[in-house]
């Protein structure tokens, strides 16, 4: 077990015009009551780079829309643009260069119709 | 996204029978119940045929486990194993390589999903801040991204032991430690 120091970090942010946010076990968790809610820190660091016009971007493997995403975080009181969203299925629309998947093309084998947090997994 | 596309990701009810250019695979609570109904029963055995025609296996991550309170559930990648499992059966060896060489992963680390952030980024200096090195750090290391990492969700087990990160980092081939984050709130005190 070696420890480290974690002081060096002091005002990290202010090197990046962008910074992307995972969000399940970085951004939200279920806290010890079972419910799903923002970590320590979050409302207010998301607030204070708002504050600074860094640019932010939330990024998760949870393979359901971004509207339906903005919706969930909304829920626990993070507010989003669906445009700061990248989830699976926006990048899949990207991959195949904005096509709208048709019913003769495509397979979709699996994908979330829950929207709560209870499917917040990936 | 319009609403046909959507229906599409999140519905069961439209299978293809012929011709598709994707299988596209992703993580399902209910993977692993096959008291879950003919019509899932229907996309499965058709996502083989369709793998075995030469349609490319999309999968939306590649994590073999999900954690849950006192311990995990298999992950996507456990389903992927499952479907190339089936195809292999069905239609041999060489059908189940070819599906798996044309692999792509939509998800992190997959390299396309950090051309899409580089996009929204526009420009600007990025910073990846997560709890998985398996993905989130892993991604932004192979895309020249500089990363943080959190030690909370998945990484709560390096908050006082920084030899188990050290050797996780060495063994997903990450060479520079990202910056390490106790609380989010680091960044911008």
């Amino acid at each position: 077990m070696v420890a480290y120091d974690v002081a060096a970090n002091h005002a990290l942010a202010d090197d990046y015009g962008c910074i992307a946010f995972d969000i399940d076990g970085t951004l939200a968790a279920r806290d010890a009551t079972g419910s799903y809610a923002p970590l320590e820190g979050v409302v207010d660091t998301l607030e204070a780079l708002r504050e600074k016009g860094t640019k932010i971007v939330f990024m998760s493997n949870n393979p359901i829309s971004d509207g339906d995403y903005a919706q969930r975080l909304e829920a626990i009181g993070l507010y989003t643009e669906r445009e700061e969203i990248i989830t699976p299925i926006d990048v899949l629309e990207h991959f195949v260069g904005g096509r709208t998947p048709g019913c003769t093309q495509w397979v979709w084998t699996t994908g979330q119709r829950n929207t709560s947090p209870d499917s917040a997994m990936s | 996204m319009d609403d046909r596309t959507k229906e599409y990701v999140t519905g069961f009810s439209d299978v293809v029978n012929d011709g598709a250019e994707y299988v596209v695979v992703g993580w399902h609570p209910a993977f692993f119940d096959s008291g879950n109904g003919a019509e899932r029963d229907v996309q499965y055995a058709s996502a083989a045929t369709q793998l075995a025609q030469g349609a490319r296996l999309v999968i939306t991550s590649d994590e073999a486990d999900v954690p849950i309170e006192g311990g995990s559930i298999p992950g996507t990648h456990s389903m992927v194993s499952a479907i190339l499992d089936n195809v292999e059966r069905q239609y041999g060896t060489d059908a189940r390589e070819r599906s798996e060489r044309g692999i792509v992963n939509v998800g992190k680390p997959g390299d396309i999903s950090y051309q899409v952030l580089e996009s929204l980024a526009d420009g600007e200096n990025v910073l990846m801040v997560g709890d998985s090195l398996n993905t989130d750090i892993l991604g932004a290391a192979r895309n020249g991204m500089d990363a943080a990492l959190t030690l909370t969700g998945n990484a709560a087990r390096y908050r006082d032991d920084a030899d188990a990160l050290d050797a996780d980092l060495s063994s997903y081939g990450i060479d520079q430690r990202p910056h390490l984050l106790r609380t989010i709130d680091e960044l911008v005190r």
